[in-house]
């Protein structure tokens, strides 16, 4: 009976296949998209104070799900290429929308801080974060360390220690650390250091300057907090001053004395109190606050009086362990735009825009500032970490850093925003296919830009998707000249290009099979 | 000409043979056909050389888990089939003998045909693994709905001269249009949907759609 069975199937197959024209055959393909990961995310890394991409960054990832971060190309060798990475999370991942995935990027490089900064993947793929390194031998506006060399007897101190950061022209504020005389130094796990060589490197982040804030650990949005009155609450830092202290005995790394050192911080005297709305005033209280390098948590420690020193607004406080400190006022917001909030664009361009939000208290530091890819006409944005605020600016920028938007709005009540751009650029159109010869697939790459000579982010030009030309790209200005380039686990191609003037049409001359080459490999 | 008169003679002499021995002609027949199809049918005899026939076929069958190669990858391949029609048929029996031509149209109440295509390894994107069941399906259908003309040979009378009768049937139904063809993929292979058109343009040429039976009637 079964042999029975494979005939008439045998003759009802052959019957239709038999007449399949060989066509079929020849160019049926099965076509991969091979996209390993969903909510890719482009990470832009540049020295703060230079703007220059940074190579050989060592990057890793912290959180729950960390081990879901993979590269575009589906690997987890994380490099940062000429200041750019571009990672998503496993397509195997199923990403709630309305939950996103909350995972801590953790940079270092020799010579520099190392930075840690949150980045949500809500599983679209339009986002491009800039992160900024302080290089300490080349620290931006605003921002100052301070190395002092000192020698020990018997592992403690055998006179007072005093290290300034001095104020200047470009660092208005000034920090003063004092180790009493016999401190001894202690290391993460509680035991005693035993050598004599100490080096303390202190750094001073002033509140007035946006280079210095753009460097504030972790964020200024902070979600489930221990506040000074008990609640665990989401809050904005608004910050009047951070500093970050660092010491070595006999090249182990301290964390702890068994006396407690001496912290003067100046304060700006333009620093508004939220709380008042007014110049912080001598007198008045902050709150005090360490960071927790392990759990990447600020902790409330202290209530600081602002007292005066030589003339000088300062608050003087006690710790024994090192960390980044902070003097900062917080606003609370209720949490209703951690999930995710949708609001409305209407652009009348495609590109990059920049969305930043500055507390009216003070308009140099972001509790939020995140790129997003908008096409032309109507789109939809997905916000993961907007803060629930009244009192802070909105200032979105396009991608010619213009400024289009700057008014008081809250995100969170926010459904509509319209981006109209000056047009003050010429359309120029590109028609790139990617199919990967071979093998049929079609993979999703972004055509970067920047302006020639400059320390622009790397931003996408064009995205093809599957392989398709783009249907819509940035708008770019005739009177420049621009870098154009292809990132797939690295920079694959790069090429320089100068606008023809007469006409509005260009050619790309970029090497795609590069790409193809990286996936078949 | 010679062969006609003798055919002639002989088919007059069987008929007048019939007449004179008084037996009642049998000219109802029931039966039931396997093959691609399995149904039933009823046929009555108008003369010794024509006959009509009205007949259910349903045909519903699955394989499962059967190695193919598309495009240089190996696949697997699930095929249903889900027929289901109804037949008129006029037998021509040229020699008032077992053989005979079959001509006629179904109508199609149901005609699938589906597809199921999956990658039988993994792939591998960088370090990511996906399954086959990551990878995805490529699903294909094939309809032919309507009424379409059939024709076909046979062995074995229609309605038997007495009692059982065995028989066999090799037809095919034609469309003139091919069969109407669907195509959708999901997970990683879904861009290969875009191939609809391909898909239909090639199987535009499959015009026929064969037809294989064996039969027994039961004449009264």
């Amino acid at each position: 009976m079964k042999t029975l069975k494979y005939i008439i199937i045998t003759i009802l197959l052959a019957g239709q296949v038999s007449c399949i024209d060989k066509k079929f055959q020849d160019e049926f393909k099965i076509s991969i998209t091979p996209n390993a990961v969903n909510s890719v995310t482009d990470i832009s890394v540049k020295n703060s104070a230079t703007n220059e991409q940074i190579n050989d960054v060592e990057v890793s990832f912290i959180g729950a799900k960390s081990d879901e971060v993979y590269t575009i190309g589906g690997t987890k060798e994380f490099n940062v290429d000429n200041g750019f990475i571009s990672v998503g999370i496993h397509k195997g991942e199923i990403i709630d929308e309305s939950d996103p995935i909350e995972i801590d990027l953790l940079l270092k490089k020799d010579g520099y801080l190392d930075k840690r900064q949150t980045i949500f993947f809500n599983g679209t793929s339009n986002q491009l974060i800039d992160i900024s390194m302080v290089k300490k031998s080349d620290a931006p506006t605003g921002v100052k360390f301070a190395t002092s060399a000192e020698t020990l007897t018997g592992g403690k101190t055998s006179s007072e220690v005093v290290v300034k950061v001095e104020a200047d022209a470009a660092k208005q504020q000034e920090l003063v650390i004092t180790l009493p005389e016999n401190t001894s130094f202690l290391d993460r796990k509680g035991n005693t250091l035993s050598g004599n060589d100490l080096i303390v490197d202190i750094g001073s982040f002033d509140p007035s300057n946006s280079e210095s804030t753009d460097n504030y650990p972790g964020g200024f949005l902070v979600s489930e907090i221990d506040t000074p009155d008990g609640e665990s609450q989401d809050i904005a830092f608004v910050t009047a001053g951070f500093t970050t202290l660092n010491m070595t005995v006999g090249g182990e790394e301290v964390k702890s004395f068994d006396k407690p050192i001496s912290v003067c911080m100046d304060i700006d005297p333009n620093t508004i109190n939220p709380e008042t709305n007014q110049p912080i005033q001598e007198g008045e209280t902050i709150d005090i606050w360490s960071y927790d390098e392990e759990d990447a948590k600020w902790v409330h420690e202290k209530t600081g009086t602002v007292g005066r020193e030589n003339g000088k607004l300062c608050v003087v406080f006690e710790t024994t362990h090192l960390s980044f400190w902070n003097l900062d006022y917080f606003l609370k917001y209720e949490p209703t735009c951690r999930g995710y909030h949708r609001i409305t664009l209407n652009a009348n361009e495609t590109g990059y825009y920049r969305f930043q939000l500055v507390p009216t208290a003070n308009p140099n530091q972001s509790v939020f500032n995140n790129r997003f890819y908008v096409r032309k006409g109507q789109s939809t944005l997905y916000l993961n970490n907007a803060p629930n605020l009244d009192n802070v600016i909105l200032r979105i920028y396009d991608s010619n850093n213009n400024t289009i938007y700057n008014e008081l709005t809250n995100l969170c009540k926010t459904s509509l925003l319209n981006l109209q751009t000056a047009i003050a650029y010429e359309f120029l159109d590109v028609n790139i296919n990617l199919e990967c010869e071979g093998v049929s697939i079609l993979p999703s790459v972004s055509i970067m830009y920047k302006e020639t000579g400059t320390n622009d982010s790397w931003k996408p030009y064009a995205k093809i998707e599957n392989g398709q030309s783009p249907d819509r790209v940035v708008k770019l200005d005739k009177s420049k000249r621009y870098d154009f380039g292809t990132y797939y686990n690295g920079w694959k191609q790069k090429t320089n290009v100068e606008l023809p003037s007469n006409s509005n049409q260009f050619l790309l001359d970029l090497d795609l099979d590069k790409v193809c080459e990286e996936i078949k490999s | 000409m010679k062969k006609t008169m003798i055919l002639l003679i002989c088919l007059c002499t069987s008929y007048l043979f019939s007449q004179q021995t008084g037996e009642k002609e049998k000219k109802h027949a029931l039966a039931v056909h396997l093959g691609t199809g399995l149904g039933l049918d009823y046929s009555y005899k108008i003369n010794e050389y024509f006959s009509a026939t009205a007949r259910y076929s349903i045909l519903k069958y699955k394989q499962e888990d059967f190695d193919y190669e598309i495009d240089g990858k190996d696949l697997l391949v699930d095929g249903e089939f889900d027929i289901n029609h109804i037949d008129a048929l006029f037998n021509i029996a040229p020699f008032g003998k077992a053989f005979r031509f079959v001509l006629g149209a179904g109508y199609f109440v149901k005609n699938d045909v589906d597809v199921t295509l999956s990658f039988k390894d993994e792939v591998k994107i960088g370090e990511v693994v996906f399954t086959s069941d990551d990878v995805g399906n490529i699903f294909i259908n094939a309809q032919w709905e309507g009424l379409l003309p059939y024709a076909g040979i046979a062995f074995g009378r229609a309605v038997p001269t007495s009692g059982f009768g065995f028989g066999v049937e090799l037809g095919t139904y034609y469309d003139a249009d091919g069969p109407s063809m669907s195509l959708d993929a999901t997970g990683i292979i879904e861009q290969t949907k875009n191939q609809e058109a391909l898909l239909q343009d090639s199987f535009k040429e499959n015009k026929f759609l064969p037809y294989l039976s064996l039969r027994l009637a039961y004449s009264f």
